[in-house]
C-alpha cells in the first residue's frame, strides 16, 4: 500500500497529518491549492520563515501584520546531508534521500525533502523548485522539492 | 576591590552519574535513574537527605518525560525540599539549573539544592516497548510547521539537523571528513583512560573511521554521541558551607548565556557558528579569566562538528580553523588543549551536559587517575541547546567557569 506518487515515497505518504501547530494552518492548506504561502510583511515586503513578527521596525508590528504570502517556490540548496539511516520504517525503501534547506530566491531557508534525484547529484548552490505532492487518500498535500533542470 | 555577583560564592560540593554508562539501565525509569544519581550525590558530598532542601530538575525538553506531577524522582527518594523546580531548554540543562541553584541560595530559599537529570537514551531505542527517554524528533510530539513527517524524523535522532552545520562548515571552510575523525578520535583516545566510559574499549583509527557508515552523511556513526541510559546529580551551596564538607569545593567562577535568537535564525552563519562567544564574554567577564588560563574544557560534543565550532566561537582557533586545529592533536591526550577528558558525549555517553559538568568538577578535584590533567585549577564548561534548524528547535547556549580555588 504505497502511494502511487511516481516518486519512489513510502507508506508514510498515507499517514494523516497531525500535529499542525494553529499558527501553521494556514501553510498546509496554502499547499491543497497548489500554493507555497509564507510569512510575508505588510509593512516592508519582507518574507519569513517560519512566522515572524516583523523585526526591521522600531514600533512592533500588529500580529495581523504578518501574512501569507504566495512566494515562488524556487531557491537553491544551501545546505543538505543523505539520510543513510532510518528509525521509522516507513522511510526505509526511501535511503539513501536528501534533506536539504533550501535558500529561497525571496530570501528565507526553508527545509525541504529533495525528491527525485540522486544523492551525488545534490550540491550547495544548485537550483530547485516545489514539486506538490498531493495525497488524495489524506487530502494532505506536501511541500516537497526537485533539482531544477535548466541551470541557467 | 569589586565585588562580583557570582564568582566564588557558590560550589559544588557533590557530583555523581550512575555507573551504568557501559552496563545500560534496562530495569531502570528515569525517575529511578535520576535519584539514584542524587543519592550518589549527596553522599559524595558527606551529607544527609535531610539536608537538601532545594531541587532543580533539568530536562532537554519539556515534557520529557513529564514531571510536573507528584511523582518526582524527589519524593521517590524521600527528600523534603523547599522547591522543586523544572528548567528545559536544550543541551545546557545542567547549567541552568546550576543558574538557578545559585539564585534560590542567594535569596536564601535553601542551603542545599540538588540539580539533576537522567534517561534511558539507550534503553528506549533497544528495549521494547520503551519510550520514556528516546532522544530525537520522533517521540516529541508537538505542534509545529508539519515538514518533520517528510523525513527529519525518520533520520537518526537529531543528526538530518545537526549535519547540516557539516554540510555548512565543509562547504565553507574546507573542513574535511578527516578532520571530523580527528574530533571522534580524540575522543575514543580520552575515553581509552575513563574505565567509566562507554566506549573506553573501543579505539578508533582513521582507517576504521573512514570505513564506519554515513548515518546522515557527512556524518558517521562516529561522528555522534553515544545513546546511554544514565542519571546524573550536583549538589550545590553557598562556598561559606562548602569549607566544611567531605569534597573540595569546586567554586563557581561565572556564568555566560547566549541564544542565537539574538541574530534570529534567518542569519545564514548560525551555521557555522553557535551563540558561544556571546556565553564566553559574560561568563569570563565575570570569572576574571582569559583563554590561557583555561587548564581542561569539557565541551558540548553531541556530533563531532559541534567541538570544532565551540573551539573556533571560543576563540581557542580562528573561525574554520577548528579542522586544522584538532587535526594537529591539540585536543587529544597530551595535546595543548585538553577537551573533554572523559570521552565526550561521542564516548563516555550521552546525557546533556552533565557529563562535561561532573568530568570538569572531577579534575579540579584531581580525581580524574590516568586522565587526570595536570594542576588543573581552571575549567570551561558549556551546554548547547539545539540550532534554529527547524522551526520547533531552540538554539540556547551557556558557558561556565570553574575553579578549585577562591580568587
Amino acid at each position: 500500500m504505497t502511494a502511487d506518487t511516481g516518486l519512489g515515497l513510502g507508506p508514510w505518504t498515507q499517514r494523516p497529518l497531525t500535529d499542525i501547530a494553529q499558527h501553521a494552518e494556514p501553510f498546509w492548506e496554502g499547499l491543497t491549492r497548489h500554493e507555497f504561502l509564507i510569512p510575508r510583511c505588510r509593512l516592508c515586503g519582507s518574507w519569513f520563515w517560519p512566522v515572524t513578527i516583523c523585526p526591521h521596525h522600531d514600533a512592533i508590528p500588529d500580529l495581523d501584520d504578518t501574512q501569507w504570502a504566495v512566494a515562488s517556490g524556487r531557491g537553491r540548496v544551501f545546505a543538505f546531508v543523505v539520510v543513510h539511516y532510518v528509525m521509522d520504517p516507513a522511510f526505509a525503501g526511501e535511503v539513501p534521500y536528501v534533506l536539504a534547506h533550501i535558500e529561497l530566491d525571496e530570501g528565507p531557508l526553508f527545509q525541504g525533502r529533495l525528491v527525485g534525484c540522486v544523492p551525488s547529484d545534490v550540491e550547495i548552490g544548485r537550483a530547485v523548485h516545489i514539486h506538490f505532492l498531493d495525497v488524495p487518500q489524506t487530502g494532505v498535500t506536501y511541500p516537497v522539492f526537485t533539482l531544477a533542470v535548466d541551470e541557467g | 576591590m569589586n565585588r562580583k555577583e557570582l564568582k566564588d560564592r557558590y560550589a559544588i560540593v557533590g557530583a555523581a552519574a550512575t555507573p551504568t554508562a557501559r552496563s545500560h539501565a534496562p530495569d531502570k525509569s528515569n525517575l529511578m535513574l535520576e535519584a539514584w544519581a542524587a543519592k550518589l550525590a549527596i553522599e559524595d558530598a558527606g551529607l544527609r537527605r535531610s539536608d537538601i532542601n532545594g531541587a532543580v530538575h533539568t530536562m532537554m525538553a519539556s515534557p520529557h518525560p513529564p514531571m510536573e506531577g507528584t511523582d518526582t524522582y524527589s519524593r521517590m527518594l524521600g527528600l523534603r525540599p523547599n522547591f522543586y523546580m523544572t528548567v528545559a531548554r536544550g543541551g545546557q540543562t545542567a547549567h541552568n539549573g546550576i543558574l538557578l541553584a545559585t539564585q534560590m541560595l542567594s535569596l536564601g530559599l535553601a542551603d542545599y539544592v540538588l540539580v539533576s537529570c537522567a534517561i534511558t537514551g539507550w534503553s528506549s531505542s533497544h528495549v521494547h516497548r520503551r519510550t520514556d527517554g528516546e532522544i530525537g524528533l520522533k517521540v516529541w510530539p508537538k505542534p509545529d510547521y508539519g515538514l518533520a513527517a517528510t523525513g527529519w524524523a525518520a533520520a537518526a535522532g537529531a543528526g538530518s539537523i545537526h549535519g547540516m552545520l557539516a554540510s555548512r562548515h565543509m562547504h565553507e571552510y574546507g573542513t574535511t571528513h578527516e578532520q571530523l575523525g580527528a574530533v571522534a578520535i580524540a575522543a575514543r583516545q580520552w575515553a581509552a583512560l575513563n574505565p567509566a566510559a562507554r566506549l573506553t574499549d573501543r579505539p578508533l583509527s582513521m582507517e576504521q573511521y573512514l570505513a564506519s557508515p554515513f548515518v546522515t552523511e557527512p556524518l558517521r556513526t562516529a561522528d555522534c554521541c553515544v545513546t546511554s541510559d544514565l542519571g546524573a546529580a550536583l549538589v550545590i551551596t553557598t562556598a561559606d558551607r562548602a569549607r566544611d564538607l567531605a569534597q573540595t569545593a569546586v567554586y563557581i567562577k561565572g556564568i555566560g548565556v547566549g541564544d542565537q535568537a539574538r541574530s534570529q535564525w534567518w542569519d545564514k552563519t548560525n551555521y557555522t557558528r553557535f551563540d558561544g562567544g556571546h556565553a564566553k564574554q559574560s561568563a569570563f567577564r565575570e570569572a576574571e579569566v582569559s583563554n590561557d588560563d583555561i587548564d581542561v574544557l569539557e565541551l558540548y560534543d553531541c556530533f563531532t562538528t559541534e567541538t570544532l565550532i565551540h573551539l573556533e566561537d571560543y576563540g581557542f582557533c580562528a573561525k574554520g580553523e577548528g579542522g586544522a586545529f584538532v587535526e594537529s592533536g591539540a585536543i587529544a591526550p597530551g595535546g595543548s588543549l585538553p577537551v573533554n577528558t572523559h570521552g565526550g558525549q561521542l564516548a563516555y555517553g550521552y546525557l546533556f551536559d552533565f557529563p562535561g559538568v561532573l568530568e570538569a568538577v572531577h579534575q579540579l578535584r584531581g580525581s580524574c587517575g590516568g586522565r587526570q590533567v595536570h594542576n588543573a585549577r581552571l575549567a570551561l564548561t558549556n551546554g548547547h541547546g539545539g540550532e534554529m534548524l527547524l522551526p520547533q528547535m531552540c538554539s540556547s547556549h551557556a558557558t561556565m567557569v570553574l575553579g578549585s580555588e577562591v580568587g
